[in-house]
This record gives C-alpha cells, sequence and structure tokens, in this order.
C-alpha cells in the first residue's frame, strides 16, 4: 500500500512539473519594427477597430471622455467579473512605460511585462492575428490620449479561476493566430474557379509571353482567336458589379444573363458545363465571383 | 373589365416592365438606315419574352396562358424578321456583337435562322395550358439561343 501511495505521488509530481513547463508565458522574439516610431494616425485607426475604448473607458463615459482609458469598466461571465485595467499613458496607474514590444507581448501572446498570463477577457485570442506594424502605430497613438490615475480593480473570481498560471494550458487549446476557415463557399467556389474551372485562363489578360496577370484576375482579356473580347468578370462598374449572387447562379444554369441576354460563343460550351454541377457548386462559384476585388477592364 | 382583356393588360405591362429593365441597360434607338440597331432591338425584345417566360416558370408571377402564348408569338416574330438584317459585305462593327462566322458561314447561319423559325412557330402553334408545357416550349427554343450564339456571336 505504502508503495502504491509512493508511486502515485511521483506520477502525480512529474505531472505538476510537465504541466508547469506546458504552461509557460511565450512571448514574441525581437523584431526591427518596434524599433520603428508609429504612425499616430494609422494608430488611431488601429484603435477604433479595435473597440479600445470601448471596454477600457471608464463606465458610462460618453463622447470624448471614452479616450481617457481609466479602466474599471466590469465584465460579469461565467468565470467570475472581470474589471478592465487602466490603459492611459500615465507610467505609474496606466500603460506609460510600456513598450511597443510590451503591448505587442500583451495583445498577441496574452502576457504581461511581468511574465504573467492575461485572462482572456481580454480578446487575445482575436488579437493574435494582429499585425506589429499595426501595434507599434496603436502604441504611439495611445502615448497622445490624456493620463488617468485610476487604480486597476483585482478581478472577482472564484478560487479555481485565480491561479494564472494555469490559462498557458488553456492557450495550447484555445490560443492561435491561424485565419478562422471562411464559409465553405468561398473556399469551395475558390477550389472550383482557380482549379478546375480554370477561368481565368480567358478572363484574365496575359504577359508578353503568355503567362496570367494576376494583377489583372478576371478582369477580361481579348479572345485568343484576336477577334472580340472576354468580358470582366470582377465586380467592377465595367465588370459585373450590378449581379446579385442569384444573377450568377442563374446565368451559371441557364446561360442567361440578368437582361435575358444568352450567352455567347465559347462560354455556350462552359454553361454546359456549369449547368451540371450541383446548385450548391454554383452558388459557391458566384460566392467567390462576388468576393473578388474589382478591376476595371484593361 | 373583362378578365381576359385584365389578363392581356397584365401580361403587356409585365412584358413592358421586363423590357424596360432589359432594355434601358443597353438602349439603341432603332434606325431604318442601321440594320445593326434593328436587330439589336429585336434580341433584346426575345430577351423580355425569355425574361417573361422565365418569370412565369420559376413562379415569381402567377402563369397565364395569354401572357405565355404572347412571349412566344414575340419570339417567333423576332425569328422572322432576323434573316433580312445581315447583310453581306457589312464593315465590322464594334457596336454589333456579330461574329465573323455569319459571314464566313453564310449557309450555316441562314439554316439556323431556319431551324429558329421552324421551332418557333411549332411552339406559337401549340399554345401552352401549363408551366410544364412552356418549360417544355422554352427547352427547345432555349437550344436555338445557344446553338445560334455559340457559333455566330462575339463579344466586343
Amino acid at each position: 500500500m505504502r508503495k502504491l501511495f509512493k508511486i502515485a505521488l511521483a506520477i502525480a509530481a512529474l505531472v505538476a512539473v510537465a504541466l508547469w513547463i506546458v504552461s509557460a508565458p511565450e512571448t514574441l522574439a525581437e523584431s526591427p519594427e518596434f524599433a520603428r516610431s508609429g504612425d499616430v494616425e494609422n494608430g488611431r485607426y488601429v484603435f477604433y477597430a479595435g473597440g479600445c475604448a470601448s471596454c477600457h473607458s471608464a463606465p458610462k463615459a460618453k463622447g470624448e471622455a471614452k479616450l481617457l482609458l481609466t479602466g474599471g469598466r466590469a465584465f460579469a461571465s461565467p468565470f467570475g467579473t472581470f474589471y478592465a485595467p487602466n490603459i492611459s499613458p500615465d507610467p505609474e496607474f496606466g500603460i506609460g512605460n510600456w513598450s511597443a514590444m510590451d503591448l505587442a507581448n500583451a495583445m498577441i501572446k496574452g502576457v504581461s511585462p511581468d511574465g504573467q498570463h492575461y485572462y482572456p477577457a481580454f480578446p487575445y485570442t482575436s488579437y493574435s492575428r494582429v499585425e506589429l506594424a499595426d501595434i507599434v502605430d496603436l502604441r504611439a497613438f495611445l502615448d497622445t490620449l490624456p493620463p488617468s490615475d485610476t487604480v486597476n480593480q483585482s478581478h472577482d473570481l472564484p478560487l479555481p479561476f485565480r491561479f494564472r498560471r494555469a490559462l498557458g494550458s488553456w492557450k495550447i487549446l484555445y490560443l492561435d493566430d491561424d485565419p478562422v476557415p471562411v464559409s465553405g463557399a468561398l473556399t469551395r467556389g475558390q477550389y472550383l474557379v482557380e482549379g478546375l474551372g480554370h477561368c481565368a485562363q480567358c478572363h484574365t489578360p496575359r504577359t508578353v509571353f503568355g503567362g496570367l496577370k494576376p494583377a489583372k484576375w478576371m478582369s477580361g482579356a481579348p479572345l485568343p482567336e484576336g477577334k472580340g473580347r472576354v468580358p470582366n468578370i470582377t465586380p467592377h462598374a465595367d465588370g459585373l458589379a450590378y449581379w446579385s449572387i442569384g444573377d450568377f447562379t442563374e446565368y451559371l444554369e441557364s446561360g442567361f444573363t440578368p437582361d435575358f441576354d444568352s450567352a455567347s460563343g465559347i462560354m455556350v460550351d462552359v454553361i454546359e458545363n456549369t449547368a451540371y454541377l450541383s446548385d450548391e457548386d454554383r452558388l459557391a462559384i458566384a460566392t467567390y465571383l462576388k468576393a473578388l476585388m474589382p478591376i476595371a477592364k484593361p | 373589365m373583362k378578365s381576359s382583356i385584365r389578363i392581356l393588360a397584365d401580361a403587356a405591362a409585365a412584358t413592358l416592365a421586363v423590357s424596360a429593365y432589359a432594355g434601358g441597360h443597353n438602349l439603341v434607338t432603332p434606325d431604318i438606315n442601321d440594320p445593326v440597331t434593328l436587330r439589336i432591338n429585336i434580341m433584346q425584345n426575345v430577351g423580355a419574352s425569355a425574361g417573361l417566360a422565365s418569370a412565369m416558370m420559376k413562379g415569381t408571377i402567377p402563369f397565364e396562358p395569354l401572357a405565355a402564348q404572347a412571349a412566344l408569338v414575340t419570339i417567333n416574330t423576332a425569328a422572322l424578321g432576323l434573316s433580312g438584317l445581315f447583310p453581306a459585305g457589312m464593315p465590322e462593327n464594334m457596336r454589333s456583337s456579330a461574329g465573323p462566322a455569319i459571314w464566313a458561314d453564310a449557309a450555316g447561319f441562314k439554316a439556323a435562322i431556319a431551324k429558329f423559325i421552324a421551332d418557333s412557330d411549332d411552339a406559337k402553334l401549340f399554345p401552352p395550358e401549363t408551366v410544364e408545357e412552356l418549360r417544355d416550349a422554352f427547352s427547345v427554343l432555349g437550344g436555338n439561343c445557344k446553338a445560334c450564339h455559340k457559333v455566330y456571336r462575339i463579344k466586343r
């Protein structure tokens, strides 16, 4: 019995050590980007796109007062109540003495300058995708805001959730910067159009060497035979800006445009093929075409 | 108003509405001296009829046998009017999507128009009483659009 107990203890100790190692805070590598002095105007734009004031301004603050980032707003959750911190440029009560790299580690890795994990009430699992350049610019903009001497309030969490180190393990499961897969239709549409459909071979202009010009993707080209043109099918005013997704799927099935013009030339062959596809696949193709960069016809 | 007159009025209004939309995008004033303008208008009128028929086949508007017949008659009229409008020796015309094959393969083009006349004539002689009959008529006519446009039309 004593031997079994000792073995169990040893295993528990090993597991604890393993968890400790695995939950260590990860920070960013040095980057020349951090040495750049940020662009305040872009930083202002990033500030609004990131919604910083909405959480970090004082509770009930409105208008100009939302630029005083005192913190203090409460966020109730199933894990307890979190209080947003002061992120004004005050060097003592705010983040005035943070470097751009500190801000980047907080936003991208969820780690404080003294190596503690932040609670993901701070949405670093989204901010993990933010570019370093935008963070450097944000740092510059935050420095222009008024300082606040509001003291940070501690989060009000039940005992099990007070152990910050555990967030390191949580991050293994939930922190990444992979792009979230977009709607199935767009991915499938990309596969069909860029791959099997080989639409760009006619709809994209070529260089003198006969290669496709990606910057002019699907914006139309001369017919290879010489006479006539292949239309611009990007959502540009000279292309198909005014076609809805339904117009595309109808055309791919029947060959009729929204004006009930009927497909011409080699496109008739194409429609014979797209008419064979499923409704979902025609919808996928339409979704992709509507998502293209609008480009003027050459 | 007698109900059949009302139905025809509805159908006429629907056709005009569809053709106003269809024509509005590429309005070409018909000019007796310019066959290109005449044939463009004829084709746009076919488009308007196709639009009317399509709306009935999809159920967007209620099926009306008289409206369906009006669409088929319009298409027949278009087929009948096409043959004189592609005079030989016409210069290459940037506005026109008539392809060079029309003149290079004049016999084939004439045969295609003759088939269009024959098919649209058949359709006209059997007024559709149901959506299914309209669909059957249209699948034959649609085949004409496709076959001719594939060989004789070119975008510019």
